[in-house]
Parts: C-alpha cells; sequence; structure tokens
C-alpha cells in the first residue's frame, strides 16, 4: 500500500493542476516529436542515397538538431520554472500539513518521472507516425520523385532521450534546491504584498530609442552586400538592445505620460488598462521583448527560405539560359581537340537527341576568348587602378567566327569593332587603357553573351577583326596569350526530358574526352545544364525551406505557450481586482471589454513590433541574400507578407482561445 | 413612502450536490425611510451576508420585493443592474476592497469614471469630499502606503463620491483598531447627520450604538427592532447588548 503512496499523490497533484500541465505535456512532447523527426530524416539512409552524392541536406538539418538542442534546454527550464512557481503555494500546504521537504521531493520525483516519461511516449509515438509524413514533405520539397520504406529509428529515439533525460533530471534538481532554500510561510504568503508602482526610467527609455534608431538607420542605409553581412549582426544586437529597453522602460514612460493626460486617462475604456498595464508591464517586459525577438526570428527564417525556395525557377533561369552548356578549355598546354574532332561530336550530340525524341531549338558553338576584369562606373578598371568594382568577363570573339555562328556577314575594318553586354552602357567608343576601339554596332544574339542575368554574372563580348587583335587588347589583362575556349549552347525542343537529354549528352561527351586523349594528356572541360542547377537549388533551397518551416513552427508554439502561461497566470492575480471592480459597478460587458483589449494589447505588441522590425530589416536582408535571391524583392515581399499573414492568425486563434479562459479565470 | 423597503423576502438555497435546500431568509419585512442609519446585527448564520448581498442586487431572492424609491431591484435586467448599482447605491466592505493598481485619487474616481463623468466634474466632486473625510493628503498616495483606517476612509470616501441614495456598509470596523473604529463611525455619524441614508450590516455592539436602529435577525427573519430616540450611545450599547444577551439565552 505504502509503496503506491506517493505515485496515487504525484498523479492527483497532476490531475488537479490540469489547466498547468496539460498545456506542458502537450509541448514538451512537441518538442520531443520534432527533435525526433529531424534526427530520424538526418539519419535516413534512404534519403541519403537519393541526394546526388552531396550532403547539403544532411548538413543543413543537422543544423537544424543544434539549434533544436539549444532551443529545447532553453525553452523547457521556462516552462518548468514558471510550473514551480504557480505550484509554490500548493508545496508550501503540503509542508505544513506534515509532508516533510524530504517526502516533498519523492512526490515530485515522481511527478518528474510520469511527465517524463508520457513526454518522451507521446513524442515518440507521434513522431513515429508522422515521420513518414515529413519525409514526403522533405522529399517533394528537395523535388525528389522516389518512395521511402517506412520504418522506426532507435538510434533517433536513443538520441531524443539521450538528449530530454538530463533536461527533464536537471528541471527536477532546480525543483529540489528550490523546495530545499524555501520557507512555507513566505511560499504561502508569496505575492500577496502590493507592489509598487514603477518608476519612470528616462535613461533607458532614451537609450532603447537611440540603440533601436541606430540599429533601423544600420539596416536601411547599407547598399552594398559585403558591409551588410558584415553589418548585420551589429544591427541585430542594437535592435534587440533597444527592443528590451524600450519594453521595459520605455513602454513604462509612454503610459505614465499617457496617465498624465487627464481627459485621455480619465476614462471608462483608458481608466484601468493604463493602469493595470503599468504593473504588468513590469513583471512582464522582459518577457513580452523575448517573445518580439522570437517572432521577428520566426518572420526572418520563413519569408527569407520560403522566398529562396519559390524563388527557384527565377534563380535557375538566371544562372543559365540555355538548357545545356559546354565549355571545353583544351588540353594541359591550352591547345584545343581538332574542328573535325568536334564536328563529329556535334554530330552525334545531335543525332542522338533527335533519335530521343528531344530535338534542339538551338544549338551554337562558338570559339571565344575570355578573360576576368574589374568594371567600375561602366569602365573597364586597369591593373593598377584600386576602389569599388565588379568582377566581370570580358570576353573576345573573331569576327569570322561570329559570321558562322549566326550566320551574319560581318566586315570590321581595323580597329572597329562589334559589342554586346548585359549591364555596360556603350558610348562611341570602348576604352581598354589608353585604347580607344570605335564602336561599329552593339548586337544582340541568343547565347552570345555567357550570361544574360547581370546580377549573376557581369558580361561584356567584344567581336573584333581577327584574334591578333584580340590578343592584343587583351594583353592588358593578361600577360600571356589568351587560349581560346570551345563554347556550346543547346535549348532542347522537349524540355521534359531534360533528364534523359542529360545523360545522353553525358555519354557523349565521355566518348568524346575518350577519343580526344593523345600524348598531352585528355581535355579539360565545364558543363552545366538547367537540370543540374535546378536539382542542385531544389536541394539546397528545399531543405532550408523545409527547416524553415520546421523551425518556424516549433518557436511560433514555444511564443504561444508562453503568452498562454503569462496570460494565465495574469488572470489569477486579477482575479480579485475584477471582482472589486465589479462590486463598485462594472458590468460583466465591461470587465469583458477591459480583459479583451489588455490581452489584445499582450499578444499583438510584440508581434507588431516583430512586424515594425522586419520592415526596416527588409532592405538588409534582401541586399544579403542578393546574391542568392535573384528573382528580386518582388518575390520576398509577397512571402514576408504571406508570413506576417499565416503568424497573425495562428496568433488570433490563440487569442481568442486564450482571452476566454483567462475571463473563465476571472470571472470565477 | 419609505426610501427602502423590503417586503416578504425568501432566500432558499439548493446544495449542489444534493436536494437538501438551506433556507437562508424566511421571512424579512422592514423598511427604511430617508435619512435614516439602521444597522443589522445577527449571529453567524442568521442571514445577514444573504439579505446584505440581495439588497446590493449581488444576489436575487427566491421570492419577495425589494423596492428602493418605489423600484424593485429584483426585476433588473443583468445589463441594468451595473448602471443602477453605480447611481444607487455605495459600498463599504470589511476588507476595503481597494485597488492597489490605482492611487488613492483614482481609488476614489473609479465609480464616476465607470459612469463616464468628465475629469474637471471628478475634481470638484473629490475636492468638496476629501477634507470631509480627512483624507485629502492621501490622495496621491497608494493603498499599500496608508493604514487600515486611511483606506476605511478612502473607501467610505468612493461610496459617497457618488451621492447614492443608500450606502450599504458590511461589517465596516471589522479589520479595523478600536482607535480607527471610533474614527469612522463619527464619519458615519457626521455623513448621516448631512441627510445620507446608512444600511450596516454589523457584529459589533458599538458600531450598532451609533445607529438610529438597531435590527435584530434570528433564523432568517427579522426578531427585534429597537430605536435609539433620544438615547445616547452608552445607552443605545446598553439596549443593544441586553437584546444580545436576550437572544443568547433563547428567550422569547
Amino acid at each position: 500500500m505504502k509503496s503506491f503512496f506517493y505515485p496515487r499523490l504525484a498523479l492527483t497533484n497532476l490531475r488537479k493542476n490540469a489547466k498547468l500541465y496539460f498545456p506542458y505535456l502537450l509541448t514538451s512532447s512537441f518538442t520531443v516529436m520534432m527533435f525526433y523527426l529531424i534526427n530520424y530524416l538526418a539519419s535516413h539512409e534512404g534519403l541519403k542515397q537519393m541526394q546526388s552524392g552531396t550532403t547539403t541536406m544532411k548538413v543543413i538539418l543537422n543544423l537544424g538538431i543544434i539549434v533544436m538542442v539549444i532551443f529545447s534546454v532553453i525553452f523547457l527550464f521556462y516552462m518548468n520554472s514558471f510550473l514551480m512557481k504557480r505550484r509554490k503555494k500548493e508545496i508550501a500546504l503540503y509542508n505544513i500539513l506534515g509532508l516533510e521537504k524530504k517526502h516533498i521531493m519523492i512526490m515530485m520525483l515522481y511527478e518528474t518521472i510520469i511527465t517524463s516519461f508520457i513526454s518522451l511516449l507521446m513524442g515518440f509515438v507521434f513522431g513515429v507516425i508522422f515521420s513518414q509524413l515529413v519525409s514526403l514533405l522533405l522529399i517533394h520539397l528537395m523535388g525528389l520523385a522516389t518512395t521511402l520504406t517506412f520504418h522506426v529509428s532507435w538510434s533517433s529515439f536513443l538520441v531524443t532521450v539521450i538528449v530530454f533525460l538530463p533536461i527533464y533530471l536537471v528541471s527536477y534538481l532546480i525543483y529540489v534546491i528550490q523546495i530545499q532554500l524555501s520557507n512555507p510561510i513566505e511560499l504561502l504568503r508569496g505575492s500577496q504584498s502590493g507592489e509598487r508602482e514603477p518608476k519612470t526610467k528616462w535613461l533607458m527609455t532614451i537609450i532603447g530609442f537611440i540603440t533601436l534608431g541606430l540599429g533601423y538607420y544600420i539596416a536601411v542605409t547599407i547598399d552594398d552586400p559585403t558591409t551588410a553581412i558584415a553589418l548585420f549582426f551589429v544591427a541585430v544586437i542594437l535592435v534587440i538592445i533597444g527592443t528590451y529597453c524600450l519594453f521595459t522602460a520605455g513602454s513604462i514612460t509612454i503610459l505614465k505620460l499617457l496617465k498624465k493626460n487627464k481627459h485621455f486617462y480619465y476614462q471608462t475604456k483608458h481608466f484601468t488598462s493604463v493602469s493595470q498595464l503599468i504593473y504588468r508591464m513590469k513583471q512582464n517586459a522582459v518577457g513580452l521583448a523575448s517573445i518580439c525577438i522570437l517572432c521577428t526570428c520566426i518572420l526572418v527564417m520563413l519569408s527569407s527560405t520560403v522566398s529562396l525556395y519559390f524563388g527557384i525557377e527565377d534563380t535557375v533561369t538566371a544562372y543559365q539560359q540555355d538548357s545545356y552548356n559546354l565549355k571545353v578549355y583544351g588540353y594541359d598546354d591550352g591547345a584545343l581537340p581538332s574542328d573535325q574532332e568536334f564536328t563529329k561530336f556535334y554530330s552525334q550530340i545531335q543525332t542522338e537527341l533527335e533519335q530521343n525524341g528531344i530535338g534542339v531549338d538551338s544549338f551554337i558553338h562558338t570559339k571565344r576568348y575570355s578573360v576576368s576584369v574589374r568594371f567600375a562606373n561602366n569602365r573597364i578598371l586597369t591593373d593598377k587602378e584600386t576602389g569599388n568594382f565588379v568582377v566581370g568577363y570580358l570576353v573576345g570573339m573573331t569576327q569570322d567566327e561570329y559570321n558562322r555562328a549566326y550566320h551574319q556577314n560581318v566586315h570590321l575594318s581595323d580597329q572597329n569593332i562589334l559589342v554586346s553586354s548585359n549591364f555596360f552602357e556603350f558610348k562611341d567608343t570602348l576604352d581598354i587603357e589608353q585604347q580607344q576601339y570605335p564602336i561599329q554596332e552593339v548586337v544582340h544574339q541568343p547565347y552570345l553573351l555567357p550570361n544574360e542575368n547581370p546580377t549573376a554574372e557581369r558580361n561584356l563580348i567584344v567581336i573584333m577583326k581577327d584574334e591578333e587583335a584580340i590578343q592584343e587588347m587583351m594583353s592588358h589583362f593578361f600577360g600571356d596569350s589568351i587560349k581560346p575556349t570551345e563554347n556550346l549552347s543547346i535549348v532542347y525542343h522537349n524540355q521534359s526530358k531534360a533528364k534523359e537529354a542529360e545523360d545522353i549528352l553525358t555519354k557523349c561527351l565521355d566518348n568524346f574526352v575518350l577519343e580526344t586523349q593523345n600524348e598531352h594528356g585528355g581535355i579539360s572541360f565545364y558543363h552545366s545544364s538547367i537540370y543540374e542547377v535546378r536539382l542542385m537549388l531544389m536541394e539546397l533551397y528545399g531543405s532550408l525551406f523545409f527547416l524553415g518551416i520546421f523551425l518556424g513552427i516549433l518557436f511560433l508554439m514555444a511564443t504561444i505557450l508562453i503568452m498562454y502561461y503569462k496570460q494565465l497566470s495574469e488572470g489569477y492575480e486579477d482575479q480579485k481586482r475584477f471582482e472589486i471592480m465589479q462590486k463598485v459597478g462594472m458590468n460583466a460587458k465591461e470587465v469583458k471589454q477591459t480583459i479583451r483589449s489588455q490581452v489584445l494589447i499582450f499578444f499583438f505588441l510584440p508581434l507588431l513590433a516583430a512586424v515594425i522590425h522586419m520592415a526596416f530589416a527588409f532592405h538588409l536582408i534582401t541586399m544579403m541574400f542578393g546574391y542568392i535571391v535573384i528573382s528580386g524583392t518582388q518575390v520576398f515581399i509577397t512571402c514576408t507578407l504571406i508570413s506576417v499573414i499565416i503568424v497573425a492568425i495562428v496568433y488570433a486563434i490563440v487569442y481568442l482561445f486564450t482571452s476566454r479562459t483567462y475571463y473563465r479565470i476571472v470571472k470565477n | 413612502m419609505s426610501l427602502l423597503e423590503v417586503k416578504n423576502l425568501k432566500k432558499i438555497y439548493t446544495t449542489r450536490f444534493s436536494n437538501q435546500q438551506v433556507q437562508a431568509l424566511s421571512n424579512v419585512t422592514f423598511s427604511v425611510e430617508k435619512g435614516e442609519y439602521v444597522a443589522i446585527m445577527g449571529e453567524s448564520g442568521s442571514g445577514k451576508t444573504t439579505l446584505l448581498n440581495i439588497l446590493a442586487s449581488l444576489d436575487k431572492p427566491t421570492s419577495g420585493q425589494v423596492l428602493l424609491n418605489g423600484e424593485d431591484i429584483t426585476h433588473l435586467k443583468e445589463k441594468e443592474i451595473s448602471q443602477f448599482r453605480r447611481k444607487n447605491l455605495g459600498f463599504v466592505f470589511q476588507e476595503f476592497n481597494l485597488l492597489d493598481t490605482f492611487s488613492v485619487k483614482d481609488n476614489i474616481f473609479l465609480p464616476l469614471v465607470l459612469s463616464k463623468e468628465p475629469y474637471p466634474v471628478m475634481n470638484q466632486k473629490i475636492k468638496s469630499l476629501a477634507p470631509r473625510l480627512g483624507i485629502e493628503h492621501l490622495l496621491d498616495k497608494y493603498p499599500y502606503e496608508i493604514s487600515g483606517g486611511q483606506k476605511q476612509r478612502v473607501a467610505v470616501a468612493r461610496a459617497l463620491i457618488t451621492h447614492p441614495q443608500l450606502i450599504l456598509a458590511d461589517e465596516p470596523t471589522g479589520a479595523l483598531d478600536s482607535k480607527s473604529t471610533d474614527q469612522l463611525l463619527e464619519i458615519f455619524d457626521q455623513v448621516n447627520q448631512e441627510g445620507q441614508t446608512i444600511l450596516m450590516v454589523t457584529h459589533s455592539t458599538k458600531a450598532a450604538s451609533y445607529a438610529s436602529r438597531v435590527l435584530f435577525i434570528r433564523d432568517g427573519e427579522v426578531f427585534h427592532q429597537i430605536y435609539k430616540g433620544n438615547q445616547t450611545n452608552q445607552q443605545m450599547y446598553q439596549s443593544i447588548s441586553d437584546t444580545l444577551t436576550l437572544l443568547a439565552t433563547g428567550g422569547e
């Protein structure tokens, strides 16, 4: 009999405190589930094999695991300290009723064992149930088409237990220490004594405004990506400091100013709200500021990963306009295979593509001379110049080659040139060092430029009389004589057969490499295709997107739970207050209204602040992601707005639920 | 017409877990004239608190009427009750019931703010009221900074500021020391002299001895009443204790 006393007492306690423990168990299980899931995915053999030999996904998921461990530790400790605070009175009562501290500790040990067991069990069960679903989601996001076998990952379970058991254990030890240090009478009285009205802290308010303003200023004024990345963290830290200062001191300063305005303050709607908010801010400002930061994290994470993902197609076409591109650099000494060999190779490709129902819309091969240069202010910098610059390519081509590839009939005299570029604004002449080359015509031809998109790559192509002229022009940037490269651009007719085309081309290329091998060794080459680029981006951005959603959900859940708990404890504290006000003549409707507006402010202030942060961070983020989000700010704006709306909707649902619970508590 | 008429008031509670019925008030009838100072006495469980709750429109009787200025308050709609209470009744509680988040001044303003009075009017009212209760130096303090007696005077000010028809006081001296009790009773006396009708529920013979009439309640009925008439407070005190002794020894 006696041996069952403590477990039963523990169970009764948990049941009595269901309003506290149900959300705790729910979120604790949820956290365990998420942790199991991400471990499951990271260690999944099937997923590993599916990838194209890279480990991008695994690296990103492992990053997620690290974030989750840190998050779980902080979050679960916070929740436990909250539970303990709320239960202090009850525990003091047990102490006074005759349970020794030792007995209370045994009782609480059983409680911890029960809650940990339930959390781990539920987390594991739901983890197993949802594992197939999330792996399908991940596969889908990465654009892979395979079915996975369903299995239970015991190793992931073991890792989960290894991470979470110590967290529960340490929480219990913190309980024990608190009980040891506590005095029952103190615990019983708890927070009965009246609290002083907080003082206005002007200094902190001013510091808050200055740091926040500075952070915003940095975020808005930066206009090049390199400094954006460097100053990003400075701005983030300034904004975090500003947020904390303004939530703690600024809010009280503003409320006090409102209170000083008699005509505003002494109105039914404002009277109770303002005076109560002053006290609540004093107690909760830090919590609200943390929630604000958490919300900002969610928004940044969601909007950036979502816009990366939905920008994939734009990014693909920005990096590669043709379906397939091959650059042959030739042998070690720079010599290219003979024209006959190329012709044979090309006709083989064309025949094969035709036979397999793929066909070509465009098949252009050119011999070109390429050198990397520094562009600045619509001009090419010489070797000795310094200053701001952007790296790009200067490409040279002979008029014969141009005429052949594009079926033209151009005759350039002496220094005259044809030009084409994706960013350069041409004048009458192109100036390189001291030399001025008269521009005969600015031309546009398909796949003449290595890349059409200036954000991806800056190109300037120059068509000259002959190779000699090209060598002379390029000698300014490259000491030795430049060796030509053979460039092939193919556009498939039937885009849907990109994968087959890829296989055919790889086969032809292998064959070509083998055939052209001679005493100098093999040729070196570089090839890329839309198919390949898309696959790579899908894997990278798809797993980032997955992680964004995954962590976004987790953080959102944490935010909501913290809010819920805060409101709950507020409710208990306000019970007496509203009782008095009802006695003095406040009616149920007014009570409801006051509660609603208070909860509203509490809920949406952090979100509102987060949205403002986001608005200011917008410029900085687009600047930083400028390299990778080629599709531009439009997609990013849309994604940010959608993220904000989703978060707001979830928030609103929980708000309605919370204010109802709060009202019920107050009404009792 | 009397200010307050209570007719055949009956209140039966049914406990939640059984069908057992508890009769808190069996048949209470009395009236209070305008300007009267009435104390209601009785032992614990006699039905005092139930009676006061019904008078305060916080509870509904099983049967019977409560007429304030001829209007039956037991039939007020839920919506009208709060407004009615704000307009016509002032409350003084044993536990003061001041809000810690408000300054003394704001606590007194609370019923006025709920009635949407403009600030200058409220200011005017408090300026004339505070000196009468000796709390003008406390207005900017907070409830946790002042003594129990001072708190109760603030609560009285909060009750008086709306110029209610009737002040309902529930054991107003219950949490006060003897000196503060005297001060409070003096104030009630003075307010009553100025024409304020007061109905007070109390255990304290001393508090009751200040009233112009004392009603004794036993087993849910008005059992006896004493008029002060021209008696001094001491004489009244004696009459009350005699009656209480009689009640306690069970005489009819």
